[in-house]
């Protein structure tokens, strides 16, 4: 039962990476980057999974920050687990803007925006309710929905492809990548990262559930998101665009109840990965937060205060582009640390586990 | 305790009622404009803005039948974005682009202006849809102000033509953001069909070609835009005539075009494949065999296309995306402002078609024919 | 007949001096038997024949060997009166006090059909306001060994009995314990109703979903019983509660478990679409009509303009309006008596909507929402969970109306989420009862051994 839980956080994360992250990195820079970055990256998702289901699957009733602590120390396991909180809290950050722009590019171009903002963090200060296997729940069942939706909005695009582009794509995508492409393409698989805290819940996760849904979803999801852009609106014109699979599914014309335009099917898809984004990230902030100072109020506090400086925040960021190349600074840190962290705890817990053993 | 947090859940309520500001605009406060004209105008780089703004039918109307179904606003500017906002000075209702379905050009502004500053407007903002119809016509004006008998929705004897009512192979219809990106991908250019209004109808049977600046540069006419049509994409009807001595014809019910492009000494070679299921529409041509009439059709078709495919060549136009085909087969290749200045004007043409006649109806072909010489 | 005797039939004849319905009979000459009880309460066959009747034919001795079988001593005197309004009678014989509980008669109606909860192919019977008839019902669907009845009494004024069923060999024993502690320390003055019991019952009181699912169908109680679910039936009430529950209880009928199964899988589709059409559409007509309506085709919206022409308000209070009527419609049909029930809704829902369309009030769209809107609530077969639903609406149409689909959505957003924190105990009100929610407490044992490889 716990692995489907399991498989939808993962799969949430590759329905919101795949859509609306990895292709403003790989699409727009297709045309001297190509396509290679999405193989390596899941190629590199991959071993890091290994990497780190093997010392996870080792200590199945430790959050992170008790694996962290046992292996590397007080200080430098606190200070590894203080950075993931830092990240989780950043990266938020980003996802609520991110929502936001959309929201007021295509819903709500009139109101002020410290309004929208209010109302968007209502939904991660409801999160605080939560407790770790509800809010699980909520996050599954919402990606049930988005992921109907990806479905329907793929299957669209697919008729709405030029073949003529397809394979043109196809055939000239076979160029050297950049790191960020390949930090993005890893971020698409990232969703393993939630065992930090959802360790105890999921127990002894399978590594071959987890390799198995990175090949079928993931590199699904992260082509199909990336291709059909590209082979809609071409490799020029791509570069044109700022929210690329918003622009993508404006060109789809569908019949479809009252909806004629393909637009109406991606905005709540992605209002509903940008909730659900903000959601998960501020509560996994604030539970290795809690686990780390263990003083709910304090943490509580910390985290109203983050919230509070999300909105002050958002009203003075405005511009999209700036966001988006921060996120792609943000997603090579995030895999740098991501692969040292692996390695450091597989070897790490191996020179434990020699040192338990000698004796 | 409970008591105080839903009074502060009550005040967050009304502190946040502070910010509905301005997007609350009720339906029947708006008017939707469903299409638009672009002229050309006296003056350097000025234009006549034509809109149609549609009145809707009116829940308890009475009796009065007769009621105007739009209303068109017009202005002149040298912006679009100038215009759109001069133009609300006419309105009494908030004017809402939202449903915008055809913009039509003016063949005199698409010929002398690149129509892609305007195309790019319509992209850049939120409230334009990406999927509205473009055409050229002679008088954009005319066109807006046109209103027909069957009309019932505003706008709709202009939207409906382009496949969604009607399906012709006189209209290559192409929308917003096909042109966008068909503008921005080097190598190749667009299209547009050409409607005009005869009598009260407005009538679609030609082609715009575009050149590489997005100016109006080939007119295609009516039988040109059905081969144009062929190329581009296939058919699913439609009409050959055989002609010249004879006006008759075949159906077509299916026909497709594939490209070839082969490296050849000198340049390339692009060898065309026509292939077309045809069926016996007209009992005219009694005096020929099925193995005649496909023999006439092929020879006529290799000659029409030929013709059709250096004509666009001599332009230097390329609607047909040969360019694109080239850069999709060849991993080497690079797409840029090149195909058009080297490649493309040195490259030849071979035109092969193939014509199937499967059917004759629910007549049998012939008959008429045998009895007459028993 | 002694001072104790004595003191306690003076007690007793003060409690009765303002009890217009209460009877003092003192049946020998000598005050040596003197007999207790409120008429309105008791049945006078039994008082007759069983405790006056013996008297003049049996002996002495065989007419306290007699009361002894049908009767229990030694009452505390300030009981008394307690025993008595619960319908005893007492009896002071000899030098002891006897209460006799088989007396009491409550009035009560027969076994009727469903009023709320009709069933197509089900069993016809329905709770009454009998204890009796109520556990005779659902003895008679579920006639394990295992039923456990628990008994107990609610209410510090009015002091109403109630029993709780479950099954000792499925149910949750924890769960059950828990329940039963509550039961204890339950502290309502006054329970009439077994749905207000259940609010009592958590420390926190539930504000907008129910804790429960009330049922007035044995055939439910006996199915939920054999799922390993407790249920709670009051002596006032004809129907049960049933804990702990999860949201698809609310959506399902008896019905469902009867009928093929393709035909109840498109009832339930059919019941979680009405659910959410009555939830969403008033919100989402203010949405779509006032700030995006480019999400219409252009001949939907243009036709829902035509229909709003001249409006004199804005679109959220036509809804409001609208809404508001429709519920005062159904409050109205709900209390009015059954003979002019049909008249009201004739002249409210026919006359009244068609008059504001044409006076130009309401726009037809706009009837058509709120009618479809009305329909679909009425598809919930669990009550609570309808009106429920009824309110939901309400809040999704005021963030609509503050920030159209934006605000819609963060408002469909929001009431999942709060439903997905609901919880009794370890079951949560979204998980299946079989799999509970596997809670952790939050914090992982300190010490690095505690966790090492196991």
């Amino acid at each position: 039962m716990n692995i489907l839980f399991y498989i939808a956080m993962l799969t949430y994360y590759m329905i919101n990476n795949a859509l609306f992250n990895a292709p403003n990195v790989i699409a727009r820079n297709y045309l001297h980057h190509g396509l290679t970055a999405i193989p390596i990256g899941l190629a590199l998702a991959g071993i890091n999974a290994w990497l780190l289901l093997s010392v996870y699957n080792r200590f199945p009733k430790w959050t992170m920050i008790e694996i962290n602590r046992h292996l590397c120390g007080k200080f430098f396991g606190g200070a590894i687990s203080a950075s993931y909180a830092a990240l989780m809290i950043i990266i938020g950050f980003f996802m609520f803007r991110g929502s936001l722009e959309v929201i007021i590019e295509f819903l709500m171009p009139d109101t002020p925006v410290w309004f929208l903002a209010i109302l968007l963090i209502t939904i991660p200060l409801f999160g605080l309710l939560h407790n770790d296997s509800t809010i699980l729940y909520l996050v599954a069942f919402f990606t049930a929905i988005a992921f109907i939706l990806m479905l329907i909005i793929f299957w669209l695009g697919f008729k709405e492809i030029d073949p003529v582009m397809l394979k043109g794509v196809a055939v000239h995508g076979w160029k050297p990548p950049t790191v960020q492409g390949i930090s993005a393409s890893l971020f698409v698989c990232g969703g393993y990262v939630g065992l930090a805290i959802w360790n105890p819940f999921f127990a002894r996760t399978s590594l071959k559930a987890t390799l198995l849904l990175f090949v079928s979803v993931g590199l699904v999801a992260m082509s199909c998101g990336t291709i059909i852009p590209l082979a809609v609106w071409g490799p020029w014109a791509i570069r044109n665009l700022n929210l690329i699979w918003v622009m993508t599914a404006e060109t789809l014309s569908l019949d479809l109840f009252v909806m004629e335009r393909g637009l109406f099917l991606i905005v709540p898809l992605l209002l509903i990965t940008g909730y659900m984004g903000v959601l998960l990230y501020i509560y996994k902030g604030y539970r290795m937060l809690d686990l780390l100072l263990n003083k709910p109020k304090a943490t509580r506090i910390i985290i109203g205060c983050v919230l509070a400086g999300y909105v002050v925040l958002a009203l003075s960021v405005n511009e999209l582009k700036v966001i988006i190349r921060y996120r792609e600074q943000y997603m090579v840190v995030w895999a740098v640390l991501q692969n040292i962290v692996g390695i450091l705890w597989y070897a790490l817990a191996k020179r434990k586990e020699r040192g338990v053993s000698a004796p | 305790m409970r008591l105080s947090k839903a009074f502060a859940f009550g005040l967050a309520c009304l502190l946040m009622l502070q910010g509905c500001r301005s997007d609350y605009k009720d339906i029947d406060r708006r008017q939707f404009v469903v299409t638009m004209g672009l002229d050309k105008a006296e003056g350097e780089g000025r234009f006549r803005m034509t809109l149609r703004g549609a009145i809707p039918e009116s829940q308890n109307q009475g009796s009065s039948s007769a009621q105007n179904l739009f209303e068109s606003y017009e202005t002149t500017a040298a912006s679009i974005g100038q215009a759109v906002q001069q133009v609300t000075q006419q309105f009494f209702l908030e004017p809402d682009y939202s449903h915008l379905k055809g913009v039509i050009i003016g063949e005199k502004l698409a010929r002398a202006d690149s129509i892609l500053k305007y195309v790019d407007f319509f992209i850049r903002r939120r409230d334009f849809q990406d999927l509205a119809m473009v055409a050229v016509t002679d008088n954009a004006e005319e066109i807006i102000k046109l209103q027909q008998k069957g009309e019932r929705t505003a706008g709709d004897n202009l939207f409906m033509k382009f496949g969604e009512g009607v399906n012709t192979e006189y209209t290559p219809s192409i929308e917003l953001q096909q042109i966008y990106k068909y503008s921005l991908t080097p190598g190749i250019t667009f299209y547009c069909p050409i409607l005009r209004v005869q009598g009260n109808k407005i009538t679609s049977g030609a082609t715009a070609l575009f050149d590489r600046d997005n100016r109006m540069i080939l007119r295609l006419n009516g039988e040109e835009t059905k081969y144009f049509n062929l190329l581009r994409r296939g058919l699913d009807r439609g009409f050959i005539v055989l002609g010249p001595k004879k006006q008759a014809g075949l159906g077509i019910r299916q026909g497709s075009a594939r490209f070839r492009l082969r490296k050849k000494q000198g340049g390339l070679l692009c060898e065309v494949f026509v292939k077309l299921e045809a069926a016996i529409e007209d009992s005219d041509q009694s005096g020929y065999t099925p193995a005649d009439l496909k023999k006439m059709a092929e020879t006529k078709l290799n000659a029409d296309i030929a013709r059709l495919l250096l004509k666009m060549q001599a332009n230097g136009v390329d609607p047909l995306f040969i360019g694109l085909k080239y850069w999709a087969k060849n991993p080497g290749s690079r797409l840029d402002r090149d195909w058009l200045d080297e490649l493309y004007p040195a490259m030849e043409f071979r035109v092969r078609s193939e014509v199937k006649i499967t059917r004759s109806g629910t007549l049998r072909w012939n008959n008429n024919g045998d009895r007459r010489t028993k | 007949m002694n001072e104790q005797m004595q003191s306690i039939a003076a007690s007793l004849d003060t409690f009765f001096e303002n009890n217009a319905d209460a009877r003092r009979e003192q049946i020998d000459a000598e005050p040596g038997f003197i007999l207790y009880y409120i008429w309105t309460i008791t049945d006078p066959d039994f008082i007759d024949q069983q405790l006056k009747m013996p008297f003049f034919r049996y002996s002495r001795e065989e007419y306290e060997l007699h009361l002894r079988s049908i009767s229990q001593a030694g009452d505390k005197p300030e009981d008394l009166p307690g025993k008595l309004c619960k319908g005893c009678a007492v009896i002071l014989y000899g030098d002891q006090v006897y209460t006799v509980a088989k007396s009491v008669a409550y009035r009560t109606r027969s076994v009727d059909t469903p009023q709320v909860e009709a069933s197509i192919v089900g069993p016809l019977e329905a709770f009454v306001e009998s204890m009796a008839v109520n556990l005779n019902l659902i003895r008679k669907h579920y006639q394990s060994p295992n039923l456990r009845i628990v008994k107990f009494e609610v209410g510090t004024l009015s002091h109403i009995t109630g029993y709780m069923l479950y099954d000792s060999e499925l149910a949750d024993q924890a769960f059950v314990k828990r329940e039963l502690q509550q039961i204890d320390n339950l502290n309502a003055k006054n329970a009439q109703a077994v749905s207000k019991v259940q609010q009592y019952l958590p420390k926190k009181r539930p504000l907008l979903f129910p804790r429960t699912v009330v049922t007035e169908r044995p055939d439910r109680v006996s199915e939920a019983l054999s799922k390993g679910k407790s249920a709670y039936l009051i002596e006032t009430t004809p129907f049960a509660s049933l804990a702990p529950i999860n949201f698809h209880d609310f959506m399902a009928s008896m019905d469902d478990s009867y009928m093929l199964p393709v035909y109840s899988y498109f009832l339930i589709a059919l019941r979680y679409f009405a659910l959410f059409a009555t939830v969403v559409l008033p919100g989402a007509y203010v949405a779509f009509t006032a700030f995006n309506p480019e999400v219409f085709r252009v001949q939907l919206a243009l036709s829902i303009a035509g229909s709003r022409a001249g409006l004199p308000y804005p679109a959220f209070l036509e809804v409001a309006f609208m809404m508001i009527m429709t519920e005062l419609l159904v409050e109205a049909s709900l209390r009015v008596p059954k003979t002019i029930g049909p008249a009201a809704t004739t002249v409210g829902g026919l006359i009244l909507g068609e008059a504001a369309s044409q006076a130009n009030l309401v726009s037809d769209i706009m009837i058509i929402v709120v009618a479809s809107v009305a329909i679909a609530n009425f598809v919930i077969p669990i009550n609570t969970m309808s009106l429920t639903v009824r309110v939901l609406k309400y809040v999704l149409l005021f963030l609509g109306t503050i920030a159209g689909f934006f605000g819609l959505t963060v408002g469909i957003v929001l009431l999942v989420s709060y439903l997905f924190t609901m919880h009794d105990g370890k079951y949560s009100l979204v998980q299946s009862y079989t799999a509970p929610v596997k809670f952790n407490t939050g914090r992982a044992p300190k010490s690095p051994a505690g966790g090492g490889q196991a």
